[in-house]
């Protein structure tokens, strides 16, 4: 990989905030149509299925709202408010504006809509989670001026063990069954996708049963084996590449395409991915010459220099 | 010191996501002491309580949810009408996944959830609609398994797995 194409480690946490304030932000926008039926007012679980699903005590947003009094306007509810507040946090915390208090809003917002009460949730929602979860904890240390070279590399590093994590796991959860290494899974999974696929494969494809194997163990080993990609370079640019290419997959032919937006953001800023300079040029630009760096005049070995140090004992 | 906080935060961080999806994938008892409860709210706040085991080790069947009108010209839906966007769509077919408890032994519990939910949609359904009766379905599409080789090629058929006909 090209070092001029490698992120500062203070730039990697930034970066990742600000692509996922623009995904979470879209995907709010995208659910605005069915925000009123799904939370608000015009909810179609009766409130028992919906409270089923939230631990007791916790305050999510369908019991926020319950407890507000009744509003509308112009077919405007609450659910309408917290979800332009949500989208808010979210431009905010793409175009870099108020970073910590965009951060915590969104960490909250989205607390209370998917994860207190899990009824409308799915995968991506805890993804998204956990890095507004490790943004926001990296982002307090650096606003109370901690966060120089040494906390945001280390930051950046905690960011990529918890990909690793992630990955390693799912890979794991596959390896103990035979249906991945069969490519029986893998069949399963594109020919009934959660949500309407862009690409379908057609019935008659069973036949290639050798390629559903191949890549059943192919997503085997990109998950299982992540890890290397701490190893070297080399490495870790096939390894992300094999990984973002599976998340391009997982888009075209299951429908996720949120998720997969995600994962692939998540490893374009964690691996300092060369694709990444292409697609966020700009945004890297204004990072690396907005943060503050230290600098530090080399030294000369010359000590009778006229220029710079106070060299009059010399004299 | 804050250093050897932090790093010590994060391995912690790191042991408890490794040990939530331990116990997932191993089918462990999820049982903490109450002291420990607060642990569920950190899990929650740090988007560990979802676990990573996406689609391990195998890939369950997908519910979907077919709607019949009965009246003139009987018709029939698809999808859930009241639900315009993809996103929302899709959130919603992950909440069907509960119609999974139908055909699995171990998951039997939900059963009942399933049924009250059904009801719930089918009702709500009825007050806007014009129909007789209404039927809901929650149904899955029969996929023909990879080594059934040498066997009839069978084509993908829809199993129903609960319905519900609300009058």
């Amino acid at each position: 990989m090209n070092k001029e194409e490698q992120l500062s480690a203070d730039t990697i946490i930034p970066i990742m905030s600000r692509g996922l304030g623009l995904l979470l932000a879209i995907d709010m926008w995208r659910l605005w149509p069915d925000l009123s039926m799904l939370f608000g007012q015009g909810t179609f679980l009766d409130e028992h299925s919906i409270s089923w699903q939230q631990r007791p005590d916790t305050l999510s947003i369908h019991t926020l709202i319950a407890n507000l009094p009744e509003y509308t306007l112009a077919s405007l509810e609450w659910i309408h408010f917290f979800g332009l507040l949500y989208i808010i946090c979210g431009l905010a915390l793409f175009f870099d504006h108020y970073r910590s208090a965009a951060m915590l809003g969104l960490i909250i917002l989205h607390y209370l809509f998917f994860i207190a009460n899990y009824t409308w949730s799915y995968g991506a929602d805890y993804l998204a989670q956990t890095g507004l979860f490790t943004g926001f904890i990296c982002c307090c240390f650096g606003s109370r001026g901690l966060l120089h070279q040494r906390w945001a590399r280390l930051g950046a590093t905690v960011f990529r063990l918890q990909l690793t994590v992630a990955y390693f796991f799912a890979g794991l959860g596959k390896a103990i069954g035979p249906t991945w290494w069969n490519g029986e899974a893998i069949w399963k999974a594109l020919q009934q996708p959660l949500s309407p696929a862009l690409i379908s494969i057609s019935l008659a494809a069973e036949q290639f049963a050798i390629i559903w194997t191949a890549l059943g163990i192919a997503i085997l080993f990109l998950e299982l084996g992540y890890p290397l990609l701490w190893i070297n370079s080399r490495l870790r640019l096939y390894i992300s590449t094999g990984i973002i290419l599976m998340h391009l997959g997982i888009a075209l032919t299951m429908g996720l395409v949120h998720f997969s937006s995600l994962m692939i953001w998540y490893n374009l800023c964690a691996w300092s991915h060369p694709l990444l300079h292409r697609i966020a040029k700009p945004i890297i630009k204004s990072l690396e010459t907005t943060e503050p760096t230290l600098q530090v005049r080399p030294a000369t070995a010359d000590l009778n220099t006229k220029e710079g140090g106070n060299n009059k004992h010399f004299k | 010191m804050l250093r050897l906080i932090f790093v010590l935060g994060c391995a912690i961080h790191i042991c408890m996501a490794s040990a939530y999806n331990l116990r997932i994938i191993f089918k462990l008892p999820d049982r903490l002491p109450e002291i420990f409860g607060f642990a569920y709210l950190y899990q929650d706040l740090a988007g560990l309580s979802g676990g990573y085991t996406f689609y391990g080790p195998s890939v369950g069947m997908q519910i979907q949810l077919e709607y019949i009108q009965y009246q003139k010209g009987n018709a029939t839906l698809t999808s859930e009408p009241r639900i315009q966007s993809t996103t929302g769509k899709l959130r919603l077919n992950s909440y069907l996944q509960l119609g999974s408890s139908f055909v699995d032994s171990s998951q039997s519990y939900l059963q009942d959830q399933a049924r009250a939910s059904i009801r719930s949609l089918t009702g709500g359904l009825s007050e806007i609609m014009a129909a007789d009766s209404i039927s809901c379905r929650l149904i899955t599409k029969y996929i023909p398994a990879l080594v059934q080789k040498g066997e009839p090629h069978l084509s993908s058929q829809y199993i129903i797995l609960f319905e519900y006909i609300k009058n």
